[in-house]
C-alpha cells in the first residue's frame, strides 16, 4: 500500500495499478501503466485522442475486456479478472463517453438500474424485487444529487444530451460507489451546462466520500479541480503530479503540441 | 399516469367478457379462441424479441413442444389435461433454459442460429413420427406424434373438462372461450407485472446497452436465461391449451407461414410493448382468415407488411397509438 | 464392407460438407463485412434451383446458358436486397434483432414468391454431367466430383478476394471500422451491396448442385441453411475461413456417419444433441485458439 499526501494529510491508494499492459493482437495500447489514487482525491486523466485513456477504464472494470497483463489492485483486492458484472458490487462505478438512451424508460426507471442491481446485499433481500420503495428511495436520492427530481417521470426518449449525461451519473451514484470513474463527463455540453455539470460533480465529491477519476479532455477544468493529475499518450505514462506541475512538464507540452512548441511554452502559468 | 394507460387493455377485457353473451356466431368464438392462444405465443415471443432484443426463432417450436407434450402425456397415459398444462409449461421452461445458457455462453448469434436450427429439427422429427417407429405406442399403428397427419388425428386429445362440462373447441364454444380468455388474461397480467418489474429493467437494459448494464451489476447470462425461459414457459402454456381446445396437433403450426404470422404480428404490434403484439394478434389472425383462400399471397402479403414495418414505422401499432394520443394532447392543448 | 461403407461415408461427407461450405462462406463473408447474419441466404440457395430449373425446363434454354445466367442473377438479387433493403436499416443504425428480421423478411417474400409461382410439388433438376468415376471399390457421380471441385474452387477464389485484393481488403476494414472507412474514400454501401451479391452467387450455385441430389421444394434452402449455422455456430465466430470450412467437413462426416447407422428420423434430434453439448465443452467454437 503506498502512501500520499492530499493536503498534508496522509492517505492510503484506493486504486493501484501495476505494470497494466493491453494489447489488441500487434497493437499495444496500454504499456506498462503503473500509478496510484489516492483515496478520497479527484485524480484527473488527460492525454491525446487514442492515448488509451478509456481503454484503462475498460480493463480497470473489467468491461467489455481484461488486461493483458499487469495487475489492478482496489482497497488492497486484486480484481484485474474478475467477472465484469462484480465489478460494481466492489465499489467502482463508471460512466462512458456516449450516454446510453434507454428507449422506452422514465428518468426514475433508467436511474433504477444503478439502485436496483448496484448493491449485492439490496439485490440479495429482494430477490424478486417486490420492494420496490428501497430501489426507488435510493434512485430518487441520486436524482436528488443531480438535480433532476422534477422529471423524474419523463421519458428518457427525448432528453438532451445534457440530462443523459446527467442521468448516467445518476444511476452510477445510485450504486453508492467508493471509486467513480467519469469518462468524458463535459464533452459535448455547452458552456453554462459545462458549469453545471461541474458543480455538481465538485457538490458531490464533498458530500460523500467517494473518489473520482476524470478523464477529460478540457484542461481548464481538470487541472483546477484535481489533486492530481496523470497524463497518457500512446499507452504510456508521460506525467504525473499536481496540476501545475504536470501543465509545465516538457515531455506533456511536447505530446500535446509538438516538439516546436517546446520553447515557446516554456513556463506557461494555468 | 398508469390507469391511463391501462384503460384500452380494461376496457377491451369488458367486451371480450360480455361478447358470448350478445349470441355471436361460433366462428367469431373459435376465432377468438385462436387469436387468445395465438396472441399468447406472440406477447411471450415479445418478451424476448421485443424486451431483450434477442431473436429466439425456435419460439414457436416451444409453442408445439407444449402441444405434443400436453397431447402425448394426455393421450397416451391418461393424464388430466389441466396437469399435463402444468407440465408442459415447466418443460418448456427448462427447454428454454438450457438451451439459453448453452448458447449464450457463446455468443448471442449463437443464440439465434442455435435456436433456428431447434425450430427446424424440431419440425423434422416431428414430420417424421418422433423417432419411434410406428406402433410402439400400441395406438393402433399411431407413431409417436402423428407425423404429418398430426397428434390426435385418429383419437383426438382428450379436453379439458370441470366436473362433467366439457371445454373443447367443438359444438360448444362458449366455455373453451372463457378458459382461453381467462388464461390469456392472467398470463398477460403476468407478463406486464414482470416486465415492470426489475428482471423487465434488466431485460430493457441489457437490449439497449449491454455494457452499460453490466457496468452496474446485471449478469447477462442469468437474467436473459431467466427472461427467456419465462417466455418459453408462456409458449408451453399456450401449446398445452392450443392441443387440448383443438384436439389434433399437426406441424403446420409451426410450419414457415404460421411462423412469418407470428412474428410479424408481434412486429407490426410493436416489439417490447406486450399491448402491441396483443392487439395486433387480433387484427392480423383476422386478417390471415380473411385471406386464407388466397394462401400464397398471404404469405406474401404478411411478410411484406413486416418489412414495410420495419423500414418505415418500427414502433409499429403501439408506437401509432401513443403517436396518435401525444397528437391529440397537442391538439387539446391548444383549444385549452 | 466394412471398405464400402467407409467409402460411402467419405464421398458423402465431401460432397455435404462441401455444400455446406457453400453455404457457410457466404454467411462468413456477410458477418464479417457487416455484422450480421443473412437469414435469407436459405432463400438464395432455392432461388439458385427455381431459377436454372424455371431457364432450362420453361424457356428452354440450353443448360450451361442457364448456369452462366444463374451468376449476374444471383449477384444482383443479392445487390438489390442488401443496397435498397437492409442498407436503409444499416443507416439507421438499427440493432441486430431488426436486421435479421428484416433479412428473415427478405427470405420469406422470396420463398412465398417462389411458391405462388412454381407451385409447392417436388421438382428435380437433371444433372449436368452423367456418368460414373470409379475409385477403386467406390463409385462417385461425376456431379458428386462437380460438387467437389466447384465447391473448393469457389472457396480459394473467394478466399483470396477476402483476403488478398484490395477491395476485399476494403471490404474487412469496413468491418472494423465504419465510419474511418468512409473517411478514406471507401464506398462502404456499395461494398456491402457487392458483398452480399457475392454471397449470393455462392447461395445459388450451391442451390442449383443441390437440386440435382434433392428434390426442389420451396423451401427445401431452409433446411439447409440451419445445417449451415449450425456449421457457423460450431466453427466459432472468430475462426475465419478455415475454421468454418473444418467445421463444415467435420459436421459433415458426423451427420453422414449417423445416417448410415441410424433410421434417419432418429438423426436430426441426436446431430442437435451433439451440437449442444459441443457448445457447453467449447463455447468460442470448436477451431479457435482459445486467447483472451
Amino acid at each position: 500500500m503506498e502512501e500520499n499526501k492530499i493536503g498534508g494529510v496522509q492517505v492510503d491508494a484506493i486504486l493501484e495499478c501495476r505494470e497494466v499492459s493491453k494489447t489488441f493482437g500487434d497493437f499495444l495500447a496500454l504499456n506498462k501503466l503503473s500509478f496510484t489514487v489516492p483515496r478520497g482525491s479527484i485524480f484527473g486523466i488527460a492525454g491525446p485522442n487514442g492515448a488509451g485513456k478509456t481503454t484503462l477504464f475498460n480493463v480497470i472494470t473489467c468491461n467489455p475486456f481484461t488486461l493483458s497483463s499487469g495487475k489492478v489492485i482496489f482497497e488492497g483486492e486484486e480484481i484485474q479478472i474478475i467477472k465484469p458484472y462484480e465489478i460494481v458490487y466492489r465499489g467502482i462505478a463508471r460512466t462512458f463517453q456516449i450516454p446510453v438512451i434507454f428507449r422506452n424508460l422514465t428518468y426514475l426507471k433508467s436511474v433504477m438500474v444503478g439502485s436496483v442491481y448496484g448493491n449485492l446485499t439490496n439485490l440479495r433481500q429482494n430477490i424478486f424485487g417486490f420492494d420496490r420503495r428501497r430501489y426507488e428511495r435510493n434512485a430518487l436520492d441520486a436524482l436528488e444529487r443531480v438535480n433532476l427530481t422534477s422529471k423524474k417521470n419523463d421519458s428518457t426518449a427525448h432528453a438532451s444530451l445534457y440530462d443523459l449525461k446527467l442521468l448516467m451519473m445518476a444511476s452510477a451514484i445510485a450504486t453508492k460507489p467508493k471509486l467513480l470513474l467519469l469518462d468524458e463527463p463535459i464533452s459535448g455540453l455547452t458552456d453554462h451546462e459545462i458549469e453545471l455539470m461541474w458543480e455538481s460533480i465538485l457538490k458531490m465529491h464533498k458530500e460523500t466520500d467517494v473518489t473520482l477519476v476524470i478523464i477529460e479532455h478540457i484542461m481548464k477544468f481538470l487541472m483546477n479541480v484535481s489533486n492530481e493529475v496523470m497524463i497518457l499518450n500512446f499507452g504510456e505514462l508521460i506525467c504525473q503530479g499536481k496540476p501545475e506541475m504536470v501543465a509545465n512538464d516538457q515531455e506533456v507540452i511536447k505530446c500535446y503540441l509538438g516538439e516546436e512548441y517546446k520553447e515557446v511554452f516554456k513556463n506557461v502559468k494555468v | 399516469m398508469k390507469t391511463s394507460r391501462l384503460f384500452a387493455p380494461l376496457a377491451a377485457i369488458g367486451v371480450l367478457m360480455l361478447l358470448p353473451l350478445l349470441n355471436p356466431s361460433p366462428f367469431l368464438l373459435h376465432l377468438l379462441i385462436i387469436v387468445f392462444i395465438q396472441g399468447l405465443v406472440c406477447e411471450s415471443w415479445d418478451l424476448s424479441m421485443g424486451y431483450l432484443g434477442l431473436f429466439n426463432f425456435g419460439h414457436l417450436a416451444f409453442f408445439a413442444i407444449g402441444a405434443y407434450i400436453s397431447g402425448i402425456l394426455s393421450l397416451y397415459f391418461g393424464i388430466s389435461p389441466w396437469i399435463t398444462m402444468i407440465a408442459s409449461s415447466i418443460i418448456t421452461f427448462i427447454l428454454g433454459l438450457l438451451i439459453s445458457l448453452v448458447t449464450l455462453r457463446a455468443s448471442e448469434f449463437a443464440f439465434s442460429l442455435i435456436s433456428f436450427a431447434f425450430q427446424s429439427t424440431f419440425v423434422h422429427w416431428v414430420r417424421s413420427g418422433g423417432g419411434l417407429a410406428p406402433g410402439k405406442f400400441g395406438m393402433g399403428g399411431a407413431t409417436l406424434t402423428g407425423g404429418t397427419q398430426g397428434l390426435g388425428a385418429k383419437t383426438p386429445i382428450p379436453p379439458f373438462n370441470i366436473g362433467s362440462t366439457i371445454i373443447r373447441a367443438g359444438a360448444n364454444k362458449v366455455p373453451a372461450y372463457y378458459l382461453a380468455l381467462i388464461i390469456f388474461i392472467v398470463a398477460t397480467y403476468a407478463m406486464y407485472k414482470l416486465v415492470n418489474s426489475r428482471f423487465g429493467l434488466a431485460a430493457v437494459a441489457l437490449r439497449d446497452s449491454k455494457s452499460y448494464a453490466i457496468s452496474r451489476g446485471i449478469n447477462p447470462l442469468t437474467y436473459t436465461a431467466i427472461f427467456i425461459s419465462i417466455s418459453t414457459f408462456f409458449a408451453g402454456m399456450a401449446g398445452s391449451l392450443y392441443a387440448h381446445l383443438m384436439g389434433v396437433v399437426g406441424p403446420e403450426i409451426i410450419g414457415w407461414g404460421n411462423i412469418v404470422i407470428m412474428c410479424c404480428i408481434v412486429e407490426f404490434g410493436g416489439l417490447g410493448t406486450l399491448f402491441g403484439p396483443a392487439a395486433a394478434a387480433f387484427l392480423l389472425i383476422s386478417l390471415t382468415y380473411y385471406l386464407a383462400g388466397l394462401s400464397a399471397y398471404k404469405n406474401i402479403i404478411i411478410a411484406l407488411i413486416m418489412l414495410f414495418t420495419l423500414l418505415i414505422w418500427p414502433t409499429g401499432m403501439a408506437g401509432m397509438a401513443s403517436w396518435f394520443k401525444s397528437y391529440i394532447n397537442k391538439r387539446w392543448k391548444r383549444t385549452k | 464392407m466394412l471398405v464400402e461403407d467407409l467409402s460411402v461415408i467419405i464421398i458423402s461427407t465431401l460432397v455435404s460438407g462441401s455444400i455446406y461450405t457453400l453455404m457457410v462462406i457466404g454467411l462468413t463473408m456477410i458477418f464479417e463485412t457487416i455484422r450480421y447474419f443473412n437469414f435469407a441466404h436459405g432463400s438464395y440457395f432455392t432461388f439458385g434451383a427455381y431459377f436454372v430449373w424455371y431457364l432450362t425446363n420453361i424457356l428452354k434454354i440450353n443448360y450451361l446458358v442457364a448456369i452462366l445466367l444463374l451468376i449476374p442473377a444471383a449477384f444482383v438479387l443479392g445487390f438489390i436486397s442488401q443496397r435498397y433493403i437492409i442498407q436503409i436499416l444499416v443507416d439507421r443504425e438499427a440493432s441486430h434483432l431488426v436486421l435479421i428480421l428484416a433479412t428473415f423478411c427478405i427470405g420469406s417474400v422470396i420463398e412465398s414468391v417462389i411458391l405462388l409461382i412454381f407451385g409447392g410439388r417436388l421438382k428435380r433438376l437433371p444433372y449436368p454431367f452423367e456418368g460414373f468415376i470409379k475409385f477403386g471399390e467406390a463409385t462417385m457421380s461425376y456431379h458428386k466430383l462437380l460438387i467437389l471441385i466447384a465447391s473448393t474452387l469457389l472457396l480459394v477464389v473467394f478466399t483470396l478476394i477476402l483476403y488478398k485484393t484490395k477491395r476485399g481488403t476494403a471490404m474487412r476494414a469496413i468491418a472494423q471500422e465504419r465510419e474511418a472507412s468512409y473517411l478514406v474514400g471507401i464506398n462502404v454501401k456499395r461494398m456491402y451491396a457487392i458483398t452480399v451479391g457475392l454471397s449470393a452467387i455462392l447461395a445459388c450455385i450451391g442451390g442449383w448442385l443441390m437440386g440435382c441430389l434433392l428434390f426442389m421444394t420451396p423451401t427445401f434452402g431452409g433446411g439447409i441453411l440451419s445445417k449451415g449455422f449450425i456449421v457457423c455456430t460450431l466453427g466459432g465466430r472468430k475462426a475465419g475461413m478455415k475454421g468454418s470450412l473444418l467445421a463444415s467437413y467435420l459436421f459433415a462426416f458426423v451427420e453422414t456417419t449417423l445416417m448410415r447407422y441410424l433410421p434417419m428420423y432418429n438423426v436430426p434430434p441426436i446431430l442437435f444433441a451433439i451440437v449442444i453439448i459441443g457448445l457447453l465443452i467449447k463455447p468460442e467454437g470448436i477451431f479457435v485458439r482459445s486467447s483472451r
